[in-house]
């Protein structure tokens, strides 16, 4: 975990507003993540996170406002140029029946071929094998993506992601659908990433005590509002919780590690 | 897929289609040897093969190209609409590529040049009409289809009106309004190969992009897909395909369905191989139904789309209940 007090912004939201028809998911949000750590969104169903994730991927427009990345607005960020930027693994995906690991994981590369044709074959290659060996999928190679189980396709779409060689990763909801051992296996994975490599990474979680453990930094949604923002041990209390998701739940330390008990 | 099965599909349907151009050149009155045609064509001048030439000839290549166009055009707007029930006849951009090429046939005969360019238009429309009516929260398959059929049964009836109301006087237009291939000449042919070629070519470029789109739009879009511009292109190639072999050899319906569904299960979903390879089989197949269509009740015909929708219409209803599995989802 990083120390460092003078914490760069890798994406800074500005007084951003979305609503779906007339239904308003954000209204006027400011926020900043920061870059080199993990930072993990949690809130109840419909506060807006997903929603904000999507906005942060260009795969929703604001309707007001502006979401800045390193500064630049992404609007103004062509979709090729962002991809090499940010990487994400959204929540739900498919793929042809017949499609092989290595080469959906190969699509990461899209981002540096020039219109359609690879740039840099050798480099292409070293990436892909890289992502395959890292999310331990190099034995599943030239297995289909329908042949898998749920935990090794969760692994096989966050390969395609780090194929794309971007700093930043954003995950939504990872561990949702698989068991606890895949669960752990990807959280795992995620603060390898962080902690070995470098990535920046932003996540969505359902689970408190997982994004208590693995993430450096916590935002608390509520009704498109940030309640609290900082280190998952300083504003993860039983208070917050009550705030966040109207439960009262017992919040204990033990061996100095806080938990949560979600029943 | 195995390379192995991928390289023989291939082959084997080439050679089917050899077969089959053979065949289709001996059905009728005249009859010659394979032979006796190799030696007529390239060899000495033979009078069977050269009436054979001036007359079948057109006829078979023109049903080869259209089959391979209208085949292409199903598989890409397949890709486009994430959707294997997807066909140019079905959701009626062939009948809105009829319609316009009926009207500019009758009303300005002397543009008959731009008729591919007119039925164009009306493919575009037809298909736009199509993407808007069907577009709430995202496409759902079984909408476009509805949709596309009730644009589909609107333009067949305009045509139909059209045609009916002016007792049908106009003939130039009567090739397209009943989608027969009959009294063909090499002009027809030079014209619509033009085309043909270059649509597929394009389709070819595009084969990337449309496994690309076979991803959800999100993770696409994630890799730096430009989705909807995208999607904007391969549509306009769709469109131009079934518009073009549409304005020679009027409406084939469920051509676009059958050919890449078989295909699919041949040489499977990546559109590098799935586009050449539905070409091919496209030209077999409505070569092979336009054959038979000249051949079971000679001396009449029954056209090439007859026997596709006789056909084709159980073969749409059985991937409509297996639809629930698999690529449809």
């Amino acid at each position: 975990m990083q120390n460092n007090k003078e914490k760069k912004n890798v994406f800074e939201i500005e007084n951003l507003s979305f609503a779906y028809d007339k239904h308003e998911v954000l209204n006027n949000l400011n926020l900043s993540f920061h870059e080199g750590i993990v930072t993990t969104m949690i809130g109840p169903n419909g506060c807006g996170k997903s929603t904000l994730l999507q906005l942060m991927t260009k795969n929703l427009k604001p309707a007001g406002g502006k979401i800045l990345l390193q500064g630049e607005d992404i609007a103004q960020i062509r979709q090729k140029q962002f991809a090499q930027s940010v990487a994400v693994v959204h929540q739900y995906n498919t793929a042809p029946p017949d499609l092989t690991v290595e080469k959906l994981v190969s699509y990461g590369r899209i981002p540096y071929h020039k219109m359609g044709v690879p740039f840099d074959k050798a480099k292409d290659m070293e990436r892909i094998e890289w992502a395959l060996e890292i999310t331990n999928t190099t034995k599943h190679k030239d297995k289909t993506v329908s042949q898998l189980s749920g935990g090794q396709k969760q692994r096989v779409w966050i390969a395609m992601a780090l194929a794309q060689d971007a700093k930043v990763l954003l995950l939504d909801e990872p561990t949702t659908y698989l068991d606890i051992r895949y669960q752990l296996q990807i959280l795992r994975l995620i603060r390898r990433l962080n902690e070995e490599y470098g990535f920046t990474i932003i996540m969505v979680l359902h689970d408190v005590n997982q994004s208590l453990y693995y993430s450096d930094e916590i935002v608390a949604l509520k009704a498109g509002k940030c309640i609290a923002q900082g280190s998952p041990q300083q504003i993860l209390t039983g208070e917050l919780i009550q705030k966040v998701y109207d439960v009262t739940l017992k919040v204990s330390d033990i061996d100095g590690k806080r938990f949560i008990l979600p029943v | 897929m195995e390379k192995k099965k991928i390289v023989l599909s291939y082959i084997l349907t080439a050679g089917a289609l050899l077969l089959l151009f053979l065949w289709a050149a001996n059905t009728g009155s005249l009859k010659v040897s394979a032979k006796q045609l190799f030696s007529g064509l390239f060899v000495a001048y033979d009078e069977n093969v050269a009436t054979i030439y001036d007359l079948r000839f057109p006829r078979i290549f023109i049903a080869m190209a259209g089959g391979a166009a209208t085949a292409v055009s199903g598989v890409l707007l397949q890709a486009v609409m994430k959707n294997p029930l997807a066909d140019p006849g079905i959701i009626g951009v062939s009948s809105g590529a009829s319609l316009t090429a009926v009207l500019l046939t009758a009303f300005c005969p002397s543009l008959y040049f731009f008729t591919p360019a007119a039925a164009f238009l009306g493919g575009l429309a037809a298909f736009f009409l199509v993407y808007v009516l069907s577009w709430k929260d995202g496409l759902s398959p079984l909408r476009i289809i509805l949709v596309g059929v009730a644009v589909n049964a609107m333009f067949t009836g305009l045509m139909s009106a059209f045609n009916s109301g002016t007792g049908s006087s106009y003939s130039g237009a009567a090739s397209i309004v009943n989608a027969n291939i009959t009294m063909k000449t090499w002009t027809d042919f030079k014209t619509l190969i033009g085309y043909v070629v270059v649509g597929l070519i394009a389709a070819v470029v595009v084969s990337g992009q449309c496994d690309l789109l076979a991803l959800e739009d999100k993770t696409a879009r994630s890799i730096g897909v430009s989705v909807a511009k995208s999607r904007m292109v391969i549509s306009v190639i769709a469109v131009l395909l079934a518009a073009i072999s549409t304005a020679f050899i009027g409406a084939i319906s469920f051509l676009g369905l059958i050919v890449p569904h078989i295909a699919r299960l041949l040489v499977g979903s990546s559109h590098k191989t799935l586009v050449p390879y539905s070409a091919l089989l496209g030209a077999v197949v409505l070569l092979l139904a336009d054959t038979v269509g000249r051949t079971i009740t000679a001396p009449y015909e029954i056209s090439a789309s007859v026997i596709m929708s006789v056909v084709g219409g159980p073969f749409f209803i059985l991937l409509l209940r297996r639809s629930k599995q698999g690529y449809a989802k």
